[in-house]
């Protein structure tokens, strides 16, 4: 699910042909917005050993907010489902306040209608969890990508396995019976 | 040399295992590769944290399903964040058990969703024994000077 329509930064702004990003000599900068530590950490750990600044946004007001101070950053990593303001409701603020970079959404959601809900809060793409950095690799600065998977085959993985599921929790069940 | 040597046996074909049994799946992997002298503990510490974030999202979801008039809505609230986390680490059993869990939540039955949070307690405390066994091994080839194999 991908519509590079809604930043206004074309990717031959963002790299000057040799991959190299045209930041004014600043480190690539990424906003890493997700209520989960677990997922924030990891996700962190994955950008920084590719040589990108990550800032981290517990929510969407953080993320809403650190952009009314005045900071700016190449890519955001948005989660849908946060408390205070969700990841859609961030989305449209920040494209309201003319916010331009890429916004990629990063959810364990897999309903269809969702996705496209959350897509038209103004993201350039929509991605599901777990984050891999093939997944973005299109979006940062010097990573080659070498995944040739449709990202919407997370969904079908899914439905195999709430066969097993139901064996399993029978199984379960009935051992401990 | 032989205690390395059969110290690293042991973890390779422990971590095997793993993967072999379902408890963990590529993401695993992705979360080793990123470990390397500069954070030498990145695996074992979002494991703990995974783990403190599982036993409180567990106990939030008891204590809905517990109340006269379930929310069900909190408790999909609380397993989408499982589902979400879990999958992160790589830690598959549980992620699939999330998976099943969301289906009885949608449908609002009660003893579906006791069921499936049976199920994910008794995955995770399964992960949470596999995964401390696996530090333990990594911490001992450490302290016998050797380094800990990656499985390819």
């Amino acid at each position: 699910m991908s519509s590079s329509q809604n930043s206004t930064v074309t990717k031959e702004e963002m790299f000057d042909g040799n991959e190299n990003h045209i930041n004014n000599g600043n480190p690539f900068s990424v906003l890493v917005v997700d209520d989960d530590n677990v997922v924030r950490t990891i996700h962190k750990m994955m950008l920084e050993v590719k040589g990108m600044e990550v800032q981290l946004a517990t929510n969407g007001k953080e993320a809403v907010d650190l952009h009314r101070v005045g900071a700016c950053f190449n890519l955001i990593l948005m989660d849908k489902d946060m408390p205070v303001m969700n990841g859609y409701q961030a989305t449209k603020e920040l494209r309201d306040m003319g916010v331009n970079c890429p916004i990629i959404g990063v959810t364990s959601s897999t309903e269809e209608a969702e996705l496209e809900e959350f897509m038209e809060a103004g993201l350039d793409d929509c991605i599901c969890k777990p984050l891999t950095i093939e997944k973005i690799a299109c979006y940062l600065p010097g990573v080659a990508s070498t995944s040739t998977a449709n990202h919407r085959d997370d969904y079908d993985d899914y439905v195999e396995v709430e066969d097993e599921n139901a064996d399993r929790a029978s199984s379960t069940n009935s051992n401990n019976n | 040399m032989d205690v390395i040597v059969q110290l690293q046996r042991q973890i390779v074909d422990f971590t095997a295992s793993l993967y072999r049994e379902g408890y963990v799946d590529d993401q695993f992997t992705q979360l080793q590769k990123l470990q390397d002298e500069s954070s030498p503990d990145f695996v074992m510490e979002v494991a703990s944290l995974f783990f403190v974030d599982c036993e409180k999202l567990v106990n939030n979801m008891a204590r809905a399903l517990e109340l006269q008039a379930v929310d069900f809505k909190q408790v999909d609230s609380h397993v989408h964040q499982l589902k979400g986390s879990s999958s992160s680490v790589g830690a598959a059993r549980i992620k699939n058990a999330c998976i099943a869990f969301r289906t009885y939540c949608e449908s609002q039955d009660r003893e579906g969703c006791l069921r499936c949070l049976q199920l994910v307690n008794h995955e995770y405390a399964q992960l949470k024994i596999k995964l401390q066994t696996l530090f333990r091994l990594e911490q001992q080839i450490v302290a016998a000077g050797g380094t800990i194999p990656v499985l390819q």
